[in-house]
């Protein structure tokens, strides 16, 4: 009832809004004001260690990084393009993704580490190819399923002609025995 | 022969047919977020001002964190939502816009002309819309007195669905910390 009343209230409030008008919003933000000249402030932004916890392997750069890079955007679907992995997309969130894969992998993340950060965010979508559990086992196991199947088809349909015509065979020696015996 | 291609044929049509009722009942635009009922990816991030907004500062009040661009429709349509709410539950819930991949000063503009439901921040880089696995504008996060991520609604979010979690934020009060 309360949520009934506070949602016509809302749709009420919105019918009679005026939205070209400008309206500032009354609600102090509750935000730290802009730093002092020379004033420190920690880095902005999202603090990674916090949410991937420390790395496991040991920083690399150069072309080891790159060919890292490389291999991790070759495995994350972009999450703006369609069956497109960063690597292969130009979209800006491809391009935010793979330099954040740089990033930790320059700190020292694993790949795997890294891999599971995306998909941790993103889910298992992320991931061009599934990981083999759960439902995702039709995908893997359909394949060779379907072949065993097809396969298991065609043994037995040469099988049952195999042994139609061993039969008709026989069937002509017996009708010719049967002609030569009777005379 | 007839009977055994029967059912051969029923034996992978009825599989093929349920896989597809159950695809059919999802969308296939909305992939659900693994981060719901898990704690918020804490960041700091500055306004178009230089103010700096630190989300676990804000840890005791539920908070809405709203990813935004003007190019995107939908959030242009849920806007109104937005300044209405924000009006609405002043004080108690923090509404928190962060700009994704759009342009500061155009966000400025915007804000100037249709006014601003709270402060707008900049990611640089697009690391907070990556740790919150932002597939596309508009998604907007809602976050419990105790920092952990109770709802997302992806797409522009409607006006019941806005009470309803706004009002189960609410009502539940923040977990006791030792």
């Amino acid at each position: 009832m309360r949520r009934a009343t506070a949602l016509l209230g809302l749709l009420a409030a919105l019918a009679f809004a005026a939205p070209a008008s400008a309206q500032e919003s009354e609600t102090p933000p509750r935000v730290a004001p802009p730093p002092a000249e020379g004033e420190y402030r920690p880095g902005l932004g999202i603090e990674t260690s916090h949410e991937l916890g420390d790395p496991l392997g040991r920083p690399l750069s150069g072309d080891e990084l790159d060919r890292a890079v490389a291999e991790v955007a070759a495995d994350i679907r972009c999450p703006k393009c369609q069956a497109l992995s960063i690597a292969d997309s130009g979209a800006q969130s491809a391009q935010a993704m793979r330099e954040e894969a740089r990033s930790l992998l320059s700190q020292g993340y694993t790949r795997e580490q890294v891999v599971g950060y995306f998909e941790q965010r993103y889910g298992e979508f992320v991931l061009l190819e599934p990981r083999a559990r759960g439902l995702n086992l039709i995908v893997w196991a359909a394949p060779a399923g379907i072949v065993l199947l097809g396969g298991l088809a065609v043994a037995l349909r040469l099988r049952r002609r195999r042994r139609r015509s061993d039969d008709e065979a026989l069937d002509g020696y017996l009708r010719q025995v049967e002609q030569e015996t009777a005379t | 022969m007839n009977r055994n291609v029967l059912l051969i044929g029923a034996g992978l049509a009825v599989p093929l047919l349920a896989l597809l009722g159950f695809a059919f009942r999802h969308d296939p635009n909305v992939v659900e977020s693994p981060l719901v009922g898990k704690p918020a990816p804490s960041f700091r991030l500055a306004d178009l001002d230089g103010n700096i907004v630190d989300l676990a500062e804000l840890r005791g009040q539920p908070v809405i964190v709203n990813f935004w661009a003007t190019y995107c429709v939908p959030c242009l349509y849920e806007h109104p939502l937005l300044m209405e709410g924000s009006r609405r539950w002043q004080g108690e819930i923090q509404f928190l816009g962060v700009i994704f991949q759009d342009d500061p000063e155009t966000i400025a503009e915007f804000n100037t002309d249709y006014g601003s439901w709270g402060p707008s921040l900049i990611d640089e880089g697009g690391r907070v819309a990556i740790a919150y696995g932002v597939y596309g504008p508009p998604e907007t996060f809602f976050i419990d007195r105790d920092g952990t991520i109770v709802d997302k609604a992806i797409g522009a979010v409607s006006p019941d669905r806005l009470v309803e979690v706004a009002e189960r934020m609410l009502a539940r009060p923040a977990a006791a910390t030792g």
